[in-house]
């Protein structure tokens, strides 16, 4: 996948709601296919569920037709004609922007009227060019969107922002125009600056915290940040299960032992096997989870370790839940998402051994196969948070 | 003072759903005089599950005897048990 092309494209978006809107009116959607990743940020007219609904609907517009190789203007100009043409008095409309990478680096992006797009080299901002083609909405209604292409380099950043970004701030003294694209430009320069590894989920994080904090702490609008990475791929080990023949203990604490990355145990007996065969004790921090799981351990040379198919199925859950990459719950099933989603690669080591207690039927709890978790959350990953995942079963 | 005796708490999956989350308030509901005499720990998994015989989950081992079926008040006799023959 990405690993075949030059670098790792992470991407992360983040959101905040209007205050006392309980959904965005903007919306941020991403696709892989194969080495090629599509993301559109819309920002749907008003707030709340009928902007997002709005914003959804252009957002999948715009992925089906790129995945299709429908040319971008013809793309754009039926979204806008689906959604513009009712233009209202007041002139508010929906709005999107068009982002479509691949792992080679080629970059093609298309905007209708959100804040231009950003891109950061090497210390300072690249403006790529871009081309501007009308689209013809109905009779004498024309609307302008903007093309360009350009290919990234190594380290490139590339941010899209809703104007609920730009415009924050407006009206207090500080900053009586607003943040303004200028301001977030000058913010991630000075951020990149200070620490050039940042991961793609924590600059923007960081925008929309800043962009929150403009507006002293009760967003104005809906503020959308999709930020990407264009880097050398982080990788993360993740072993859970142990081995089904016991001779194949020593080559899974071999795996730990000398993977190049961060490491993660999920599972008891598969943390005691891997502490055995290395010689590295595990010791089980006994506290009160607030996800109500089981308690994690520490282990020399080990990231984290939890326990199996409990964590790894809230983890699921979590995941299939999550609208944006940014995890706050505080429980050890947001933990590993957390972790997990810093990385770029992630490779699963399964170990396919089973205890048969755990398929009592007089358990309290339905505990799930470990190989069909794993694989279930394999799929997530790879599709809904862009990963590179591998699984090798032991 | 002689040695402090070992209080292991299986956190594995097994003994976690079946009631083992209970036991890791332990060092709460222990009279402050065992308290003093003991060492509780945790651990990922006893290996006690994966034996064949019919000894129910959650299991807690005190010094070298693995209590199955462990509830708060079975620990706690046990410990004050062992405790005696020390």
């Amino acid at each position: 996948m990405s690993e075949r092309g030059r670098f790792f494209i992470e991407i992360a978006s983040i959101q905040r709601s209007e205050r006392g809107q309980k959904v965005s009116g903007d919306v941020c959607l991403q696709r892989r296919m194969g080495d090629r990743i599509v993301a559109v940020l819309s920002d749907g007219e008003g707030s709340g569920v009928r902007a997002n609904v709005t914003a959804g609907v252009i957002g999948s517009m715009a992925i089906n037709y790129a995945m299709q190789d429908v040319a971008a203007a013809h793309a754009a100009s039926a979204i806008i004609r689906t959604f513009v043409s009712a233009r209202n008095v007041r002139g508010g409309h929906a709005t999107f922007s068009i982002l479509d990478m691949r792992a080679n680096g080629r970059v093609r992006v298309v905007e209708f009227e959100n804040p231009r797009y950003i891109v950061l080299r090497g210390g300072a901002e690249y403006i790529p060019e871009r081309e501007a083609l009308e689209v013809e909405v109905t009779g004498d209604l024309r609307q302008t969107i903007y093309v360009s292409e350009f290919t990234a380099l190594p380290e490139d950043r590339l941010i899209l922002l809703s104007d609920g970004v730009t415009l924050s701030g407006r009206l207090t003294r500080r900053m009586p125009e607003g943040w303004q694209r200028e301001g977030v430009v000058t913010f991630c320069l000075e951020a990149t600056m200070r620490e050039p590894t940042l991961s793609a989920q924590e600059l923007g994080r960081r925008v929309i915290d800043r962009a929150e904090m403009n507006d002293l702490f009760s967003p104005k609008n809906d503020m959308s940040c999709v930020s990407v990475y264009f880097r050398r791929p982080r990788r993360i080990l993740v072993c859970t299960g142990p081995p089904f023949k016991a001779e194949n203990d020593a080559s899974l604490a071999d795996m730990v032992a000398h993977y190049e990355g961060s490491k993660l145990i999920c599972g008891g007996t598969t943390a005691q096997i891997i502490s055995r065969e290395l010689g590295r004790p595990v010791s089980v921090v006994l506290r009160r989870d607030p996800a109500g799981l089981p308690p994690t351990s520490t282990m020399d040379g080990v990231d984290l370790v939890t326990e199996g198919v409990l964590t790894l199925s809230k983890v699921k859950s979590l995941l299939s839940r999550a609208t944006a990459t940014e995890i706050s719950e505080r429980g050890t099933d947001g933990e590993v998402a957390r972790l997990l989603l810093s990385h770029d690669v992630i490779d699963f080591v399964v170990g396919t051994r089973i205890n048969p207690m755990h398929q009592d039927p007089t358990l309290p709890v339905e505990l799930e196969l470990r190989r069909n978790l794993v694989r279930d959350l394999g799929v997530l990953l790879e599709t809904k948070f862009m990963k590179h995942v591998t699984i090798r079963y032991i | 003072m002689g040695k402090k005796l070992t209080v292991k708490i299986c956190t594995g999956t097994l003994c976690y759903v079946m009631g083992g989350a209970d036991l890791q308030l332990l060092d709460e509901q222990l009279p402050a005089e065992l308290l003093a005499q003991v060492d509780i720990m945790g651990s990922p998994c006893l290996d006690c599950c994966n034996r064949d015989d019919s000894a129910q989950a959650p299991f807690v081992r005190v010094g070298d005897r693995i209590v199955s079926g462990a509830t708060l008040s079975k620990v706690i006799e046990v410990i004050k048990e062992e405790l005696q023959k020390q």
